[in-house]
């Protein structure tokens, strides 16, 4: 290597400006690197490690990639090294990086840009928390990039992993016209406390943590978090006081669940020895192996709410007094942001229609006259480092450094004085961060997808731009009667984009077409973005990947033909029906076949031959394959029938019949599958149940390669309590579930196409095999 | 401190009728193909960042990106070594780069559509330590560049300039020659 002895490393360089704690702490990371590289720690354990660190895992780390034909081992130059389980350790990886609150300074700006140039693709990229990820992360850089980012104050230290992720708050916080308080200080002194506290690190699961400033606007989405937190006031001895409202466990991922309320009022003194109280309860109780149980909405489900408040009083009541929880009251004032006392330019510049399209989707008028709230709308979230640089200097210029990232993944410049929005503009124009349109149709909100995350099912982020760039010519983000339709795309039904509170939602998803994949995204209608994402859309089913730009144009086509005076697009789908709807949507899942138009069997922005790893084409055996097929749709059916009887959820026998079908759906798609083992099944759901416990699940043949048995539990729990009385919520989650094993089926059988399991013969040719094996 | 990471860029000239979304399928192939050499990764499309990174091809060793930032053109981001030394890995990364160039003029989806502008090219560090973006920066890249051309172009003169920019941004240096140079000399 050329080395210049004189240069100094950055840890040299950085010295003191790091504080002592964090620099002991990466220097121990660094340690921790070293000694998994001799191969004296753990595989498992140091993933957890850096996982605390906030260095992910990406796509193909394993060492494979389909390339389209076939799947390719990587030729990495050191294969043995790992940096956890099946995890090569010269695999690039992504880097989390939190921002409590979303507030970013310009001078963390700047070194944000600095290291995506160095050690990323120089990217930015802004995540539906508030974060900040880096992609294409080499391992070996991670010490220097965390010291460079401690120096000015950012910590990436439980980015990810099994603690408390980064807080996130609403963006207009302090300036917000309906809030009752300013929740910035709660949230980031929420955060600093919590960040290596010692009861926060036996989590079976990640903890997530919002604040909202009020209970009717969606920015803090508090109602989808494990601890959410709304500001409230409540008169109290003739004085009216602050406090919170605190919910817990709720949640997206594959089974979206409400949070339920905790208190209705809690003071900020008990602020944080309750939620220290709840995370001792949640470490002591909750489900640690299964791993698909284990964030704290199931535990909260299975001691029930009144159950679970009574532990962590009682745990509150055992807490030693810590100083800790109130000393940063007195000092709260300091969170107070002001603008710059005068305009910075206050320049009269003359702008075109641009300027005004821009002024009537990218402003928030904030409750101190005068001011306003920018929104720089990031096209998926992504900046280049020069455009954040460029930022920086403008944060400078206009503002207090009063910055923030939103969950919409596009950053905010508050306090901005109305005389120099047309400098703004102009000075936003020379860095191309001036398009109009901010959280509007046109600014689609993606999570990674098959980009990046080893999860993806679909290309989330390829069919997300290829909508902005359709709808973006429409000028739909102008229209006052569409323009506030809000469109989510996840790659899968883990919901990291929020699909589920989406006017327009799509989350990943896969079909077999005479024995090809094809893309397809499931459609999610009825999702409510207000009252802090309260409520949460249903399934319409699948659509394939390349046909959902003519769906959206489709649904929007309908809701502008349909609405009646102020009726919101939700409210119309509710009022047209689900069923409807879906019946107009048929023709647009018609696949074309291979012959005709390959393109379909490509996902967006991706050349290759759709696939969800190894499953290629498999073999047709006729008869049986064929049956099994007509089991699954008539499964989808089935469930979309369930989803349409809770259109009437008033009715308590709708409700009943509703969480029956939803199990019948699930016991269709499991004797689909043991058709294939047995054609004679019976249509006996008991023996349906025991026969797939059999040969589906204790032989793991069912198993999702990340979710393993989780799906298949879902069948065992609906079975058990199959017609006995249900609720609306159970009756909803009933139908998430369904949704999910019927998901799992269909892969199920796509993997047995590609393993030679296509009838009874080679089924128990296959069984016999397998029970030989073990045996062995 | 180690020389490892800087860039080099080739500006292009492009037809009318170029549409970069091509690129998703030529470097799908590429890395199906083993067309290039080294560890290829994958192909990520950044077509929605207005001057952003355009397409690229990313490997373990080089990031590749046809980018609209500062001009359009083949932008090489070197992030391992493979020859030990920096002038080693520059000449490397400058024929790798040209490699790809050529491929990508011969390639059905760029021939006739894309060329290569060698007569002025661009290097830019990638670390800020070892490269800052100031005269001692430039000076420790001087040798660097001079070395590698020394290399890979034994008797041609060429012009090194720094680029005025913001200090912030990298360092910088046009490499400019007297004589055309072609893909084929870089490639070596």
């Amino acid at each position: 290597m050329t080395t210049s002895p004189k240069t100094p490393t950055w840890k040299e360089v950085l010295g003191d400006r790091i504080p002592a704690a964090m620099a002991e702490e990466i220097d121990t990371f660094e340690s921790q690197m070293e000694l998994r590289r001799q191969g004296k720690l753990e595989d498992k354990v140091f993933a957890e490690l850096r996982l605390r660190r906030g260095a992910y895992g990406q796509r193909y780390d394993n060492g494979f990639r389909y390339d389209g034909e076939k799947s390719q081992e990587i030729a990495f130059p050191h294969k043995d090294w790992t940096k956890g389980p099946d995890t090569k350790w010269e695999a690039p990886g992504m880097q989390r990086i939190k921002l409590p609150y979303g507030g970013v300074t310009a001078e963390q700006m700047e070194v944000l840009a600095d290291a995506a140039e160095e050690y990323s693709d120089s990217i930015i990229h802004i995540t539906t928390r508030q974060d900040v990820q880096l992609h294409f992360i080499s391992l070996e850089d991670t010490p220097d990039m965390h010291r460079r980012l401690a120096a000015v104050g950012i910590t990436t230290r439980e980015a990810c992993g099994n603690s408390v992720r980064n807080v996130t708050a609403c963006p207009l916080a302090g300036i917000c016209r309906d809030e009752a308080f300013d929740v910035t200080g709660y949230a980031n002194e929420t955060a600093q406390y919590f960040l290596g506290h010692r009861d926060v690190q036996d989590f079976g699961r990640k903890f997530k943590v919002a604040f909202s400033g009020c209970k009717t606007n969606p920015c803090g989405l508090t109602s989808m978090h494990d601890m959410g937190l709304i500001a409230t006031t409540k008169v109290i001895d003739g004085e009216e006081k602050q406090g919170f409202e605190m919910y817990v466990g709720g949640g997206l991922g594959s089974v979206p669940q409400l949070a339920r309320l905790f208190s209705d009022f809690v003071t900020p003194e008990e602020l944080l020895p309750l939620s220290q109280a709840i995370a001792r309860v949640f470490a002591r109780l909750g489900e640690k192996k299964n791993r698909n149980k284990a964030r704290i909405k199931f535990l909260v489900q299975k001691l029930g709410i009144e159950e679970f408040r009574r532990l962590v009083y009682e745990e509150r009541a055992l807490l030693e007094n810590d100083p800790g929880w109130t000393q940063w009251l007195k000092d709260l004032q300091g969170y107070t942001e002001s603008a710059l006392p005068a305009p910075a330019v206050g320049e009269a510049i003359a702008h075109g229609p641009d300027f005004d399209q821009w002024r009537k989707t990218n402003l928030y008028a904030q409750r101190q006259t005068g001011f306003y709230t920018v929104t720089i709308t990031l096209p998926l979230g992504d900046l280049t480092a020069q455009q954040l640089r460029g930022l920086a200097d403008i944060t400078r210029r206009y503002t207090k450094d009063t910055a923030r990232t939103t969950v919409e993944q596009n950053i905010v410049l508050r306090w901005i004085h109305e005389a120099d929005l047309p400098a703004l503009y102009r000075d936003l124009k020379t860095i191309d961060l001036h398009a109009a349109g901010a959280e509007s149709i046109i600014d689609i909100t993606a999570c990674p997808g098959t980009d990046t995350c080893k999860l993806g099912i679909g290309s989330s982020r390829g069919l997300a731009g290829e909508l902005r760039r359709r709808l973006a010519v429409k000028g739909w983000q102008y229209d006052e009667s569409v323009k506030d339709i809000r469109i989510k795309i996840s790659g899968c039904f883990n919901s990291c984009s929020q699909h589920m509170v989406a006017e327009i939602g799509f989350y990943g998803s896969s079909r077999l077409v005479d024995r090809r994949r094809v893309p397809h995204f499931h459609l999610i209608l009825g999702g409510q973005w207000s009252e802090n994402a309260a409520h949460y859309g249903q399934s319409l089913g699948v659509i394939p990947s390349k046909r959902v730009p003519e769906v959206v144009e489709f649904l929007v086509d309908l809701y502008m033909q349909e609405r009646q005076p102020g009726e919101k697009f939700h409210q119309v789908v509710n009022r047209v029906g689900k069923k409807l709807i879906k019946d107009r949507l048929e023709p647009f899942t018609a696949i074309p076949s291979y012959s005709e138009d390959p393109s379909f069997y490509r996902d967006w922005a991706d050349d290759r031959e759709f696939t969800l790893g190894d499953i290629g084409v498999g073999e047709c055996a006729g008869e049986v394959v064929s049956l099994t097929d007509f089991g699954v749709a008539t499964a989808e059916s089935m469930h979309f029938d369930a989803t349409i009887l809770l259109e009437e959820s008033g009715d308590p026998a709708k409700v009943q019949q509703s969480a029956d079908k939803a199990f019948e759906a699930m016991a269709s798609a499991a004797q689909a599958l043991l058709k294939l083992q047995n054609i004679d099944i019976s249509n006996d759901a008991d023996v349906i149940v025991a026969d797939f416990r059999k040969y589906f699940y204790d032989t793991e043949l069912f198993f999702d390669p990340f979710a393993k048995g989780k799906f298949a539990s879902y069948f065992f729990s609906a079975q058990e309590q199959y017609r006995q009385p249900a609720t609306l919520e159970r009756a909803q989650q009933l139908i998430e579930e369904s949704r999910l094993f019927i998901e799992a089926a269909h892969e199920c059988y796509a993997r047995m196409l590609q393993q030679g399991i296509t009838s009874p013969v080679s089924f128990q040719q296959w069984y016999l095999n397998r029970q030989i094996a073990a045996q062995a | 401190m180690d020389l490892v990471r800087f860039c080099v860029k080739f500006s292009a000239q492009t037809q009318a009728d170029w549409d970069e979304v091509v690129l998703i399928e030529t470097f799908q192939r590429w890395i199906r193909e083993e067309s290039l050499p080294g560890v290829l990764l994958d192909a990520v499309d950044y077509r929605h960042v207005p001057a952003g990174p355009g397409i690229m091809l990313v490997t373990h060793e080089v990031n590749y990106a046809m980018e609209h930032q500062n001009g359009y053109g083949l932008s090489a981001q070197r992030k391992v070594t493979t020859a030990g030394n920096g002038v080693g890995d520059l000449v490397d990364l400058i024929q790798r780069t040209a490699q790809f160039a050529q491929l990508l003029e011969k390639d059905p989806q760029g021939a006739g559509k894309v060329k290569f502008n060698l007569d002025r090219f661009y290097f830019m560090g990638n670390d800020r330590l070892a490269l800052p973006n100031n005269e001692a920066g430039f000076q420790t890249a001087q040798t660097l560049i001079q070395g590698a051309i020394a290399q890979l172009l034994p008797g041609q003169t060429v012009a090194l300039e720094k680029v005025t920019n913001d200090a912030r941004n990298r360092l910088t240096v046009a490499i400019q020659s007297a004589n055309p140079i072609t893909l084929d000399q870089l490639v070596g």
